[in-house]
């Protein structure tokens, strides 16, 4: 399989391909719905997005020309979006030209290459005459606030982004009712919610925005307010939104209004000439002929493919089932050897060997397939910081690096959320005002910066911003007051315990909340989603310096690399996404606490769990031989020379915590399937699962979470470091 | 991957085969596989069993009751292994080449009972099987039943009460 910047510049051509595909497919369909005289509002928005997203990957790929071309079609669409430019069909033509010239960019940068300045700066400067050529469009109504007297307080205007204005305005302009939804919607579930009522909104009318309303007491749910345009009478909209618990009413509007606007001059009904598929006029048929050849031959260029997940899941069955065809073949083999039938069966031993290897191929390929790179959700990033910044008044430089870096797709997409909450975090939370910044002597802009980058099989996620950093003496009093910890737990905290205090649940410094965060939710909520991944968050800060959030996650879940332990004649497994170091300590290190084994680690304290203690288990009569598994860690020759006085810890942490594991000896690293211990043994404390390793031995899988939740007593605690 | 388990397998079959062929043909309301612990002689009904495997090595557990002996791996399972003479109350014993592990499916889950030895397949009709108690029976739960053939008695298990146990409680 391709790897490196051929890998990345695949996937690029793929993505790029499949986005100058979307653009062309909804220009078509922009051009039928103007000719009908209804634009679907997200109709533009899609053509929008995809020329936003190509200027960010071909800016990426180094592509100037194609990322100027996307840019300028970028203000274009941006202008057509806000009603400050009309799509007519000289601008559509033009439109339509750019999905050409960027099949044949994407062409020339498979074989390195890039468009054309010339040809892209004529064409620049045709789409400057289409654009120009149109009168300033009607923009808002001249008459009275453009609103149709419907009152809506100034307050709620303001939150209103450009765009929303611009769709509110615009709704009433074509005789649209505004009607408000207010629902209370559970914050884990809230995505949910809201696409249901989306999908039920559409068909009659149009979704404005959406606005939390600050009535919440209850931390796990949000109040919104929809605000949703629509022809429809009330009684229509309230069937779509049947069974929906949400409450619906008509904005207010004042009696000494202007008349109701007149519905706009086109024609709610379609014309005649609109049931045409596409009513083009001539030259776009050339124009798509065009696209359709830059698209034919597109497609020698690109050898990806996209896959549903499902697929891949169903894959992965099916090679599980080959893999008991294979076991029964061994046993058969074993079977016929029992017999006496030695001789005879070595073809078959040698084709039971030749499937096995090639069932490992096959696994190792559909692992491999199931990764996709973190691009997909740092582009959703990008969009979020775009609004936050656009809806806040706050310009904000966004880095991002290790966009290529990948991982599971289930992974990925489990990302999403808890990277959103960190960055409306950094956003609102930590970076200041512009007079703020100016103040403290720091640039003007605030950046935020979000990387990848791979570490064995660990992908290191960080989030960092240049704002204030945490305000460690608000987080303490805050945790105090709000009784999460008590005034001797604060006096032993180190400032690394303080900083991850905010990952403790109801926890907020905030005594108001905003719209963006400070509602006293998210950090648990990310700590929770993290962890689930089997991943480790962590949080530092300085003050006045910034802060970073570390996410560390393992690259898959369905083979995970492990660390093999012995513990009392027995072995166990550790999965390496939560193994943070080993280290081998004198027995005079560890001190004792009320009772409790620690060691000092690099000026930190480290509570320290014996494995053996809590299993209790006592050694084996006669020890048996320890498993072979590929690369030790400690070479059998220097295990010899070791004392049996050394002890050997295991360091695991789930998300902000860390506990030593203390154990026997330490046998190597290797890949393990984990599988479930079934439903009869899910009551057992500290095991994950099991694991076969080689030689058809079964080893138990060690629970980390559960371990680490039973050192420290509570579960939410922070007491580790 | 569930049912894989269910699937019939060519030594399963081998062994049912050596054990129904001497049997007679006539229709029979019920099949029990019959096994040995110590002198005892007890069955479980055929519909329950899903293989039976050769003793492996079994995987112990941290903290649970004695007559749990641990979990074996078979064909991509984690499977739980009962140690049934401990369940049975009989003192357990050291394996022999006899010893085996039945895997029965109960519910849909799969649990591996250790016994002494495997005995054959019985064929048998319901009016052959009376549900009264052993006499001093131990374990009276776990008994579902005694069949009488050929004079031999033979105790048919509740597998649903044998396999059904808690863990976690009291810690």
């Amino acid at each position: 399989m391709a790897s490196g910047p051929d890998k990345a510049l695949t996937e690029f051509l793929s993505e790029a391909q499949e986005i100058v595909e979307t653009l062309g497919a909804n220009l078509l369909e922009l051009d039928r719905e103007r000719a009908a005289g209804d634009i679907d509002p997200d109709r533009v928005n899609a053509c929008f997005r995809a020329v936003h997203s190509l200027k960010g990957l071909c800016g990426m790929f180094g592509l100037t020309q194609q990322s100027e071309l996307a840019h300028r079609l970028e203000s274009l669409l941006d202008a057509i979006r806000l009603g400050r430019a009309e799509p007519r069909p000289t601008v559509l033509d033009v439109l339509f030209e750019a999905v050409e010239l960027f099949g044949r960019g994407l062409k020339a940068a498979a074989d390195g290459g890039d468009l054309d300045a010339g040809e892209v700066s004529h064409y620049l400067s045709r789409l400057q005459a289409a654009t120009e050529a149109q009168p300033a469009a009607s923009g808002e109504t001249s008459a009275d606030d453009g609103l149709g007297g419907y009152q809506i307080e100034a307050s709620l205007l303001s939150v209103l982004t450009e765009y929303e204005e611009h769709r509110l305005r615009e709704s009433i302009r074509r005789g649209a009712t505004i009607f408000r939804l207010h629902g209370v919607f559970d914050l884990m579930a809230i995505d949910k919610g809201i696409e249901a009522i989306k999908a039920r909104v559409k068909p009659v009318g149009e979704i404005i925005t959406y606005l939390p309303s600050g009535a919440a007491s209850d931390p796990n749910v949000l109040e919104l307010d929809i605000l949703v345009a629509s022809h429809a009478a009330q009684s229509e909209l309230a069937r779509a939104l049947e069974g929906i618990d949400v409450d619906l009413g008509r904005v207010p509007r004042r009696e000494s209004s202007a008349p109701i606007p007149m519905p706009p001059a086109e024609p709610l009904s379609m014309p005649a000439a609109a049931a045409a598929p596409i009513r083009a006029p001539e030259p776009a048929d050339s124009v798509a002929d065009a696209a359709n050849e830059v698209m034919a031959s597109l497609r020698s260029v690109s050898q990806s493919v996209r896959v549903d997940i499902r697929k891949l899941d169903a894959l992965m069955t099916a090679v599980g089932e080959l893999t008991l065809v294979h076991t029964g073949l061994a046993a058969l083999l074993e079977q016929l050897i029992d017999q006496g039938m030695a001789e005879e069966s070595q073809i078959l031993r040698y084709e039971v060997r030749a499937l096995e290897r090639r069932l490992t191929e096959l696994q190792d390929g559909i692992l491999e397939v199931r990764m996709v790179p973190l691009r997909q959700v740092f582009d959703k990033l990008s969009r979020v910081v775009r609004k936050l910044s656009r809806s806040l008044n706050k310009e904000i430089r966004l880095e991002i690096s290790g966009a290529e870096t990948e991982l599971d797709k289930l992974i990925v997409e489990e990302l999403s959320d808890p990277l959103m909450h960190i960055i409306r975090n950094a956003i609102d939370h930590g970076l200041e005002t512009a007079s703020e910044r100016l103040a403290a002597g720091k640039p003007e802009i605030g950046t935020i910066a979000v990387r990848a980058l791979q570490q064995g099989n660990r992908v290191l996620v960080s989030v960092t911003d240049d704002g204030r950093g945490i305000d460690e003496q608000a987080v303490a009093r805050a945790a105090v007051s709000r009784g999460l910890i008590d005034e001797s737990q604060l006096r032993e905290m180190t400032r690394r315990d303080l900083h991850n205090l905010l990952f403790l649940p109801g926890m907020s410094t905030r005594e108001k909340a905003t719209e963006i965060s400070g509602r006293g939710v998210g950090l648990d909520v990310v700590k929770t989603n993290i962890a689930n991944l089997s991943g480790i968050i962590d949080v530092s800060s300085a003050a006045g310096l910034g802060t970073q959030v570390t996410i560390t996650l393992p690259i898959t879940l369905a083979i995970i690399g492990a660390l093999i332990t012995r513990v009392a004649g027995r072995t166990y497994a550790i999965p390496l996404n939560a193994v943070v170091e080993s280290l081998m300590l004198e027995p005079e290190d560890v001190r004792t606490i009320e009772g409790r084994e620690v060691v000092s680690l690099r000026r930190q304290t480290l509570r320290l769990v014996r494995v053996a203690g809590v299993f209790g288990l006592t050694p084996p009569a006669e020890p048996a031989a320890p498993p072979q598994v590929a690369s030790p860690l400690v070479g059998q020759s220097e295990l010899d020379d070791l004392s049996n006085d050394h002890l050997f810890v295991v360091v695991v942490g789930i998300a902000q915590h860390r506990v030593g594991l203390v154990v026997d000896e330490l046998v190597g690293q290797q890949d393990i399937v984990i599988k479930p211990l079934g439903r009869a043994l899910s009551g057992l404390a500290g095991i994950a699962g099991a694991t076969e390793l080689a030689g058809q031995k079964t080893v138990l899988v060690l629970d980390i979470p559960s371990l680490v939740e039973t050192a420290l007593g509570r579960g939410g605690s922070a007491e580790a470091a | 991957m569930a049912d894989s388990g269910r699937r019939a397998l060519a030594t399963e079959e081998t062994f049912l085969a050596a054990y129904t062929g001497r049997r007679s043909r006539r229709h029979h309301d019920r099949e029990l596989l019959t096994f040995a612990l110590g002198d005892e002689t007890y069955a479980l009904d055929m519909t329950e069993l899903r293989e039976i495997s050769r003793m492996r090595e079994i995987t112990e557990l941290p903290r649970v009751p004695a007559f749990l002996l641990g979990v074996i791996t078979l064909r991509g399972l984690v499977i739980p292994v009962l140690d049934l003479r401990r369940r049975m109350g009989l003192p357990p014993v050291a394996p022999s080449r006899e010893t085996r592990i039945l895997i029965v499916d109960q519910d849909g889950e799969p649990f591996g009972l250790l016994v002494d030895r495997v005995v054959r397949v019985e064929r048998v009709d319901n009016p052959q099987i009376e549900s009264a108690p052993l006499p001093g029976g131990v374990a009276s739960d776990f008994v579902a039943g005694v069949a009488r053939v050929e004079g031999e008695l033979i105790v048919l298990l509740e597998l649903s009460q044998v396999v059904r146990f808690r863990l976690g409680a009291g810690r």
